[in-house]
């Protein structure tokens, strides 16, 4: 299923970016899909697992940005050891985070912070950005 | 000339700071202070540098008078220290780096107290008393590393003062030391408390322990007033720390103490160890509020030191670590 999934105060509608003002993202909002292989699901995606995945996708103005938060958010390994992993790629100038965990708690709490975690290297690049020519 | 900025949030305080070829430019910090009889727990902590983290920033650049171009490495503390305040610290210290195209260079969190102390004092190969709420060690430089001589076997002198001052319900404003060592000139007898040495380390949990049982008892009852216990936990744990300082300093042959970390700015330990001191021929050397409490320029400093001596940190490296020991750092830039 689709979900729409709004960052309130720091989200992508108030980020913006000298470099590339053409391609300034329109508004706060991110496409999330999240699938689940519980019993009461639609069913459409079948993990023979039985973990549940989540995944997110935040554009961000150029690629350039996209990899500057890639490289801010990837070093931390998940505090905890096992149960859940967390995948991030870039393709374009979008960030791709992909979840899978054994459990819904778990998965929520690594999410609540991933987001937290976005929206504070996001604020930080729009105060002290833009980014100097590579 | 180098211009290094060090982020420094490992615990309750957030501090920015930048210096130029060991002159402070700027250092702002904030502290997170709770009510009287509560610690700082990691998430609250980390949503208060969060929420002043780039305030803080905007404060080092512009009290420097510098831009962004004029620095040339952002360190930050790997650690050790608590979680989600190292990581909130990280994640605008990697993406600053980025964005003005900087090397990045994460600090060992003890490694910048012990080069602040020696920047601001000049102490040149000193025995280190490093005293703090997370941290208790002996620390002497030998062959490339800040070797640990003694340690707390549980938990740091800091910690212990701050629990005390959570039971009997003493202000965290400034700090809950501070409190306690105001309270302490005014008490004039002594309670007697446990008192642990263990070679050449310590333990605090024990007093801890004996003292909260004392003062539930002996306040309810008039034996002794809260200035009392102020002033008998600090003699007994300042005693202990001066004794495994000397026998260190008489292993090492060393005619040099300094004193880091917060409770390194309390006057009675300073002058405790300056009457050791002078017993023995040794130099005492201490730094006030501003450079013994957790600040940004003393990762700066170390920063600088490291950075000078070719030692970068990349991305891929610079995740955050709770523990990180003093002595699992190689001092490349001293002989």
């Amino acid at each position: 299923m689709w979900v729409q999934y709004y960052i309130p105060p720091l989200g992508a509608a108030s980020y913006s970016d000298a470099a590339s003002s053409s391609s300034v993202v329109t508004s706060g909002v991110f496409l999330l899909s999240t699938t689940t292989n519980m019993a009461a699901s639609e069913g459409e995606t079948n993990h023979s697992d039985g973990r549940l995945e989540f995944s997110l996708d935040v554009p961000f103005p150029s690629s350039r940005e996209a990899v500057i938060a890639l490289n801010s958010l990837s070093p931390d390994r998940e505090p905890r050891k096992g149960g859940i992993s967390k995948h991030l790629e870039v393709t374009g100038s979008t960030l791709s985070v992909k979840w899978s965990a054994d459990e819904a708690r778990i998965l929520r709490v690594s999410v609540n912070s991933f987001m937290d975690h976005l929206s504070l290297v996001m604020e930080t690049m729009e105060m002290f950005g833009p980014a100097v020519p590579l | 000339m180098t211009v290094v900025i060090g982020f420094e949030g490992s615990a309750n305080k957030i501090g920015i700071g930048i210096i130029r070829d060991g002159e402070v430019l700027s250092n702002p910090r904030r502290t997170y202070i709770t009510p009287p009889g509560q610690g700082f727990l990691p998430s609250d902590t980390a949503r208060h540098h969060r929420a002043i983290i780039l305030t803080v920033l905007k404060e080092a650049l512009e009290q420097a008078g510098l831009k962004p171009a004029d620095i040339d490495c952002v360190a930050y503390t790997k650690g050790p220290g608590m979680g989600a305040p190292l990581v909130t610290v990280a994640l605008v210290a990697r993406t600053v780096a980025q964005l003005w195209g900087k090397p990045l260079l994460g600090v060992n969190h003890c490694i910048g107290h012990i080069e602040m102390g020696r920047l601001i004092t000049k102490a040149n190969n000193p025995t280190v008393l490093y005293v703090s709420g997370g941290n208790t060690q002996v620390i002497a430089y030998s062959e490339r590393r800040y070797r640990i001589f003694g340690e707390t076997i549980d938990i740091a002198v800091g910690n212990c003062l701050d629990r005390f001052a959570r039971v009997i319900k003493i202000s965290n404003d400034p700090s809950p030391g501070y409190n306690i060592e105001q309270m302490a000139k005014k008490g004039s007898q002594y309670v007697e408390l446990p008192y642990t040495v263990k070679g050449m380390d310590v333990s605090f949990s024990g007093i801890l322990s004996y003292i909260e049982e004392a003062a539930n008892k002996m306040l309810s009852s008039g034996q002794c007033t809260a200035e009392d216990l102020c002033f008998s936990l600090q003699e007994t744990v300042f005693s202990m720390l001066v004794e495994i300082t000397e026998r260190a300093m008489a292993h090492c042959g060393s005619q040099e103490v300094l004193i880091v970390g917060g409770v390194g700015c309390n006057l009675r330990l300073q002058e405790m160890m300056g009457v050791m001191c002078k017993e023995r021929g040794a130099k005492l050397f201490a730094t006030d509020e501003r450079f013994c409490i957790d600040n940004g320029a003393m990762i700066a400093q170390a920063g600088w030191e490291m950075f000078r001596s070719g030692q970068v940190t990349e991305l891929e490296d610079s995740w955050i670590t709770q523990r990180y020991r003093t002595d699992e750092v190689e001092v490349t830039w001293r002989n």
